[in-house]
């Protein structure tokens, strides 16, 4: 049966409002029995005071600690599902300032030396882009070992859109664990070496495909990672 | 002149998030008689039985099931004997649309409901500043 291309777009479209809501409602419903066990966990070690034995200490310590753990991945859940309805103002963008903003808010928690060199200024969704820039910035401060690091940003015009460069100098990955990166909640380093929830990447494809663009990473083992990213040049 | 402690009525399902707000008074000393309902029908019911003196300020979840906060307010701004009651909203949905339906139903404040019990506390010492000016005679 031939099916026209007017049915399929509607379906698509159901499809993703059906994904999205369901994201909203599972990251909301999880949430409240979460809290429960944080709250439950915190009222029994209170509540048995000095007769709480170290070892009963460090496993509730544990628990909340993994308590709060979910919380911030269902956050991240969350703030997946809200990228096709939240932050949707389109303003003029100086990308110079925009990488600013995001790197003042790296460097809150992390040393990152940037240099960037001829950005554009365009019209689009300022807030998404900002939040693209952090995460890579974010990626790049957090995964490395250097005792310098350092993001070097670039951007070349292309017809249609801006073609953007993110090189480190971290830790790099190895070929195999490239094509992951943009999982949800996939990690190249174990959980208990770093605080990262494996959210940050997906959140950056899900950000550029959005806005109408591609993503791609290459890397070096032990020499750096390098994101490439295409930004259309309007809004559609 | 005696001090009336306010009355507290409030309107939420779940077990655990109740005793959330009686160890959150106790940690903030507050005495005022607390009252539970654990839907919006059984706290009209209460309201409008007189049980206990009026008028309460109303702590309401909006996750509810039978009839959930929003529809309890509905109701409440309707009944001439209850629409001046204070009620600040209780909850875990940081959803704009949530916010502005609430608002739109004129409630004193919305309370989101934080994972630590430490922030809690907080937020009900402010809830406490508050209805301390409410029981100035």
């Amino acid at each position: 049966m031939m099916h026209s291309e007017q049915p399929c777009a509607q379906q698509l479209e159901d499809l993703q409002k059906e994904y999205e809501e369901f994201a909203y409602i599972v990251s909301h419903d999880l949430k409240a029995p979460l809290r429960a066990i944080s709250n439950l966990s915190a009222w029994i070690a209170e509540d048995l005071g000095d007769d709480l034995s170290p070892d009963v200490e460090k496993n509730i310590q544990l628990l909340q600690k993994r308590a709060d753990r979910m919380e911030r991945m269902i956050n991240g859940l969350l703030e997946f599902s809200r990228v096709p309805r939240f932050d949707l103002e389109v303003r003029e963008v100086n990308v110079t300032q925009l990488v600013q903003q995001a790197s003042d808010r790296v460097r809150q928690n992390h040393a990152l030396e940037i240099h960037a060199s001829s950005l554009p200024t365009l019209t689009t969704y300022g807030k998404k882009l900002e939040t693209v820039f952090f995460h890579l910035l974010q990626n790049a401060a957090t995964y490395t070992q250097h005792e310098n690091p350092q993001v070097w940003i670039s951007a070349t015009e292309e017809e249609n859109a801006f073609l953007f460069q993110v090189k480190d100098n971290g830790m790099g990955m190895k070929e195999e664990t490239l094509d992951k990166v943009f999982k949800m909640f996939y990690s190249a380093q174990a959980k208990d070496q770093h605080d990262g929830l494996g959210v940050g990447l997906s959140l950056v494809k899900k950000i550029v495909q959005f806005a109408g663009g591609t993503i791609s990473v290459t890397s070096t083992l032990g020499a750096g990672t390098e994101f490439q990213f295409f930004w259309p040049k309007t809004v559609q | 002149m005696e001090e009336q402690e306010v009355n507290i009525l409030l309107v939420e399902d779940d077990e655990v998030d109740i005793m959330n707000v009686q160890r959150a008074f106790k940690k903030n000393n507050i005495t005022n008689p607390l009252h539970i309902a654990n839907n919006g029908l059984e706290a009209l019911e209460k309201l409008r039985s007189n049980s206990f003196p009026m008028p309460p300020i109303i702590i309401l979840d909006i996750n509810m099931p039978k009839m959930n906060g929003i529809e309890f307010l509905q109701e409440l701004r309707k009944d001439p004997e209850l629409n001046r009651i204070s009620v600040f909203v209780m909850t875990t949905s940081n959803e704009d649309s949530d916010k502005i339906n609430a608002y739109n139903l004129n409630v004193a404040g919305y309370i989101l409901k934080p994972l630590s019990f430490e922030k809690f506390i907080t937020s009900v010492a402010t809830l406490n500043r508050y209805w301390k000016l409410c029981e100035r005679p």
